[in-house]
């Protein structure tokens, strides 16, 4: 009898019985969904951790400052550090080796960050070189590469610190610019600070401030809009109240003269907009100085200056509006800006912004994820009181970061060897933890999880083959009837045989197909719930329909083989 | 052809053995049309089952067309049944959730016979019993009779040597019955042998061979001269088989009861 035959009467006789077909297929549905739910979410969640981990290619060194084990040489400075990665790490090319170094000491100042200043590792990373560079050079770096050359010209004042990087070509012809995020621009790109105006500021102490939404802007503490209502409008009156505004200068107090002393209202003017319609004009003010909006509306209404070069319409018509105000600024030097796709696990790690005793360093995430570097430069000065120098000071925690994962892998042998080397017990005084070795850790504990939870579901596949065995026993005592007559007319012990093993066999496959569907579907769910992309690997579906087969055919094969027994005469006397 | 060689057959029942055939000797020549009458537990049924090669004697030789099959394996048997053999049972026994059609077409399915010349086949033998218009419906939606016309197209449909028909019309009134028999009559005259197993004695009467059965022996082997007469052309012939058969059976008998003692060597001898 043909296959295609025995497959016709199992889906008419599954059909008959739709009921008892459904609720025997449930156990593999569900047995299905969850085997294949499982290990996609798992497979798909696995993947995502640590790719995002290794994207990091970061090495941690940790000093185990506590140490009273006699002999144990416990401290490190930032000067040995220095001299141990440059006396070890000749063989690769520096520049090419770190893209970003960063160490932590007990208190708390970050020494340096490809820092200019700290010689050992600007001689290390050979920073002589990026001071100038061509076009072509600049479009054949790495958005990494430029970055540091961008630190490194600004840490020489060769160029203002800004957030855009100046390439000049030798022949001085022309200036080549990059966005704040250390990058050409591109047409997508949102400027969030004004270009000008950072860089003016560019060297100064200015004050970072907090993420606003998604966005970033830092160097300013307060943005205001002021608007005036002005009766008629031209070219000078507009000038001449620019002119005052930028000019501004408020009295702070009085002087051991007897007269008022004034400080620098240091008011910048972002943009400024006359609108006809309303006679109002409107300037979009930024600056960094502490300073009371209400002392910028009374200095507005109160000077003569204003009142003679602008005709206004009525004694209170300007007003001020605070835009942002932050409430926990700090005083930083725009040293950098990080690469803009950094995870936001990376970003995350480091920001202590608000703690005031631990990192001087912030990053802050913005649109795209991007990082900002800030490093306070009064603390560049070591705080460590023990310290003479920055490079005295005492590490307790160094980062450093890699281009790639092999760079890492290789430096990290290269780095424990040469600590070793250099006198520092392994385990008792340092540690050296690498993303690759998180990562492979992660991965293994991942793999153990998702085979254990494939098991667990496997049962719950081998109780829905239980169900099929056992239906698929009733129906047999209910068809012997049926059999005897088949048999009668001439049917084979194989052919009962097939006939009822297709029709388990139909039973664990359509079963195993819902649940697929379940469990895609469910995916999708979860996918878009947790944020991750899922997608159902094909072996899964492959595994749980071969799961399926196994069991339809393991626990179908008894009761058909039960049926093809049965003696003719005896299945043809039963009713 | 077939041919029974002192059948016996006997159940273990605990420790009692029951005898329901105690050595049957009986040829079927093809083209007969043959009753085989009884009470209930004379061994009919019995013999029915072993003449369809449902099952297999405890004793004794059945030649089928001339060949021995009595240590047929279940599949050999199965092989044959679909050939030569054609069942209609009392209670119809067609497959409930199938229709006419499926029903009649099942057999060549286990043939392995092509789709088109299973439609031909199945189509020729609805006719045959005037079920071609009611040939999509399910049993349930059939009458007693029409059910039985359908296992009789079914039997027919594999155009077997041999027709074996256990009490067709015992769950039919008279008329229905009187009308499968004509169906069962007609398909002999075309030239199918037809077993009828029955306690009927009114079906008895009407057959041209009646063979009557009593504690699993036969009683009686009588040819219905009357009705034999009527067939002009086949009546010498008739009355030749006879004379053969009753001296076959004679010998049979004979043979028993030394066959008893020695029951392997003999079946050995008997080949």
């Amino acid at each position: 009898m043909h296959l295609w035959q025995a497959f016709k009467m199992a889906c008419k006789s599954l059909w008959t019985n739709k009921l008892r077909s459904f609720l025997t297929m449930l156990g593999i549905i569900i047995g299905v969904m969850t085997v294949s739910l499982l290990t996609t979410v798992a497979a798909s969640v696995s993947d995502a951790v640590i790719s995002s981990i290794r994207s990091q290619s970061t090495l941690s060194i940790i000093m185990n400052t506590s140490s009273t084990l006699a002999g144990s040489k416990n401290t490190m400075t930032y000067k040995d550090l220095n001299s141990i990665l440059k006396n070890e790490q000749p063989k690769t090319d520096a520049a090419n080796y770190f893209d970003y170094a960063m160490i932590y000491s007990t208190s708390g100042a970050v020494a340096g960050e490809l820092d200019g200043e700290v010689s050992e590792v600007k001689d290390y990373l050979q920073f002589e070189k990026l001071y100038s560079y061509t076009k072509e050079e600049l479009e054949a770096m790495t958005e990494n590469e430029r970055l540091i050359a961008y630190m490194r010209m600004a840490k020489q004042k060769a160029l203002p610190i800004s957030s855009s990087i100046y390439a000049v070509d030798k022949s001085l012809a022309t200036v080549y610019e990059t966005n704040q995020y250390g990058r050409f621009p591109e047409a997508d790109d949102e400027i969030l600070v004004d270009q000008e105006f950072v860089k003016t500021y560019i060297g100064q102490n200015v004050s970072a401030v907090d993420a606003i939404g998604k966005k970033v802007t830092f160097g300013i503490n307060y943005y205001s809009r002021i608007s005036i209502k002005m009766s008629t409008m031209s070219d000078t009156t507009l000038e001449n109240i620019s002119n005052y505004i930028t000019n501004l200068v408020y009295p702070t107090g009085v002087g051991e003269d007897g007269n008022p002393t004034y400080s620098s209202a240091n008011l910048k003017i972002l943009s400024s907009n006359y609108n006809e319609e309303s006679k109002t004009l409107t300037f979009d003010l930024a600056y960094f100085q502490t300073l009371k909006n209400d002392a910028v509306k009374a200095l507005l209404m109160l000077s003569p200056d204003i009142k003679a070069s602008a005709d206004l319409t009525a004694p209170n018509a300007i007003i001020v509006e605070d835009k942002f105000e932050t409430k926990n600024s700090k005083t930083y030097t725009v040293c950098g800006v990080l690469k803009e796709d950094e995870s936001a696990m990376f970003t995350g790690m480091s920001t202590s912004s608000d703690d005031e005793n631990s990192l001087i360093s912030v990053m802050m995430s913005s649109r795209k994820g991007a990082c900002y570097m800030l490093l306070d430069e009064s603390n560049l000065a070591p705080i460590d009181a023990k310290a003479e120098t920055v490079e005295d000071v005492v590490i307790t925690y160094a980062y450093l970061r890699y281009k790639t994962e092999d760079v890492m892998s290789e430096s990290t042998t290269d780095i424990t060897i040469a600590l070793i080397r250099g006198g520092y017990d392994y385990m008792q005084d340092f540690m050296i933890v690498s993303m690759s070795n998180v990562a492979k850790i992660i991965s293994t504990v991942m793999n153990i999880l998702t085979t254990m939870l494939t098991v667990i579901s496997v049962i719950s596949l081998v109780v829905g083959g239980i169900g099929i065995m056992n239906i698929m026993l009733v129906a047999v005592t209910e068809r012997t009837k049926e059999i005897g007559i088949r048999k009668a007319i001439g049917a084979k012990r194989s052919s009962i045989l097939v006939q009822f093993l297709v029709e388990a066999l139909m039973l664990s496959l359509i079963g195993g197909g819902i649940g697929l569907i379940i469990s895609a579907i469910g995916s999708a769910i979860i996918a878009s719930v947790m944020g991750i992309a899922i997608s159902m690997p094909f072996w899964v579906i492959a595994m749980s329909l071969g799961f399926c087969t196994a069991i339809g055919l393991i626990f179908g094969m008894f009761p058909a083989v039960k049926a093809s027994h049965m003696q003719p005469i005896e299945a043809l006397r039963r009713d | 052809m077939l041919e029974l060689k002192n059948i016996k057959k006997y159940y273990k029942m605990g420790d009692n053995v029951v005898k329901a055939l105690d050595g049957i000797s009986l040829v079927v020549e093809d083209g007969e049309f043959v009753t085989i009458i009884g009470p209930s537990g004379s061994g009919k049924s019995t013999m029915m089952n072993i003449v369809g090669c449902l099952d297999i004697a405890t004793e004794g030789e059945y030649l089928v067309d001339g060949v021995e099959i009595s240590k047929y394996s279940e599949n050999q048997l199965a092989f044959l049944r679909n050939k030569k053999m054609g069942f209609i049972f009392q209670g119809f026994n067609l497959l409930q959730n199938m229709t006419a059609y499926e029903n009649v077409e099942l057999p060549l399915i286990y043939q392995g016979i092509s789709k088109v010349e299973r439609q031909e086949r199945v189509l020729s033998a609805l006719e045959i019993v005037g079920m071609k218009e009611r040939m999509k419906h399910k049993p349930s939606e059939l009458s007693g009779g029409q059910q039985q016309r359908v296992a009789i197209a079914r039997a027919l449909a594999t155009k077997p040597m041999c027709i074996l028909a256990d009490e067709p019309t015992g769950n039919l009134d008279s008329v229905t019955g009187e009308e499968i028999m004509t169906i069962l009559r007609k398909l002999n005259e075309n030239g199918t042998t037809v077993i009828i197993i029955t306690h009927n004695d009114e079906i008895a009467a009407s057959s041209k061979r009646v063979v009557r059965i009593h504690d699993g022996k036969i009683d009686s082997d009588v040819v219905n001269n009357n009705l034999i007469e009527n067939e002009k052309t086949t009546d010498a012939l008739k009355e030749k088989k006879k004379v053969t058969k009753k001296s076959a059976t004679d010998s049979a008998v004979g043979e028993n009861k030394s066959k008893r003692a020695t029951s392997k060597s003999k079946a050995k001898e008997g080949k």
